[in-house]
């Protein structure tokens, strides 16, 4: 678990430089945040970066759930999801743009749960041919050999 | 010589063949065997040079790995103090537990008395494979690999039971199935 956590902790400050990128890139299009945790102004700004490189953090470091071994690859997935999910639900939350009556809402969540969903699928087929190719492989490797 | 021994000696085209001898058939030589001393080499290489792969040749193919298998040395294990020397081929599966290493059989559970790494460098490679972090498994006593919607991969084995595998270790089950596939195109 060292190696993960070591691991985690390498992927979460790549995570923090890319939610500060994309933080800032948002504030050169003037998209600031009117208020942020109760805070306004430049406060607002600070902790909005602040926020996006720690969600960066999480997303990034969270990757380290496919790792663990005893893990299937549903239950990663569905963990990642519910860590990045979480974070933005609470971005959007702080930022004001949490309106459960907001189509648009909807659709962005979808479309969120679409993404994770593909790549779920993408995985889980890719995994099931391989295992098909290895029972195949595995049948030819035991007529290969001298029975004991 | 009469005319009779002219025309035996003109069908059988050699002109100094003794009249009335039988012709003998000649024995073809079915294999040569050439041992070769190195002292380069770290354990023996057997190539079989051959224009086709014909019955005899699986056949010599199979009596080196008999051979090869005999020579796997036993695995000691313990059953509470009692020590077991078992067969290699006879190891369903090795995993560790909490401070131990269990050596699993169709006939029981053992322990080993060192670390897996260690296990690991005894056993025989061409039939045993890591699988994950904490497990080696015997490949010849796998009946199937399955992969279910909670996206575990489960190895099963020939007696019942099972377990499952790393997903960071497929390629290497992979490399292993197909490692003696290998060897054995490259001699053709």
């Amino acid at each position: 678990m060292n190696g993960l956590w070591k691991r985690a902790a390498r992927l979460a400050v790549i995570g923090a430089a890319i939610g500060l990128l994309i933080a800032l890139g948002f504030l050169l299009f003037e998209h600031r945040p009117e208020t942020f945790l109760g805070a306004r102004g430049g406060l607002a700004t600070a902790l909005y970066v602040l926020y996006c490189c720690l969600f960066g953090a999480a997303a990034m470091g969270g990757q380290v759930v496919y790792e663990i071994e005893d893990w299937g690859l549903t239950r990663a997935t569905l963990t990642h999801f519910a860590i990045t999910l979480g974070g933005f639900c609470l971005l959007w939350y702080l930022l004001g743009l949490f309106r459960p009556g907001d189509l648009v809402f909807w659709i962005i969540l979808a479309s969120y749960v679409a993404a994770y969903f593909i790549i779920w699928l993408i995985q889980f087929l890719s995994y099931k041919r391989q295992v098909r190719q290895m029972n195949k492989e595995l049948q030819k490797w035991k007529s290969r050999q001298r029975p004991d | 010589m009469g005319s009779r021994g002219a025309r035996l000696r003109a069908r059988s085209g050699n002109a100094f063949a003794p009249i009335g001898a039988r012709r003998e058939k000649r024995m073809k030589k079915t294999v040569s065997v050439l041992v070769q001393i190195d002292s380069s080499c770290d354990s023996p290489d057997v190539i079989i040079r051959t224009n086709k792969r014909t019955a005899l040749v699986e056949n010599i193919v199979r009596a080196v790995e008999q051979c090869v298998q005999e020579e796997a040395p036993y695995v000691t294990v313990y059953q509470g103090d009692a020590a077991h020397r078992i067969r290699q081929q006879d190891i369903l599966r090795v995993h560790t537990e909490p401070r131990k290493v269990i050596v699993r059989t169709a006939s029981g559970l053992y322990e080993a008395r060192c670390p897996l790494r260690e296990l690991e460098e005894a056993l025989d490679a061409d039939r045993f494979q890591r699988i994950s972090r904490f497990e080696i498994v015997n490949i010849s006593r796998i009946a199937s690999f399955d992969f279910s919607v909670s996206g575990t991969i489960k190895v099963i084995f020939d007696d019942g039971s099972s377990t499952w595998v790393a997903r960071r270790y497929v390629r290497a089950i992979q490399q292993a199935l197909n490692r003696t596939k290998g060897a054995k195109e490259g001699e053709q």
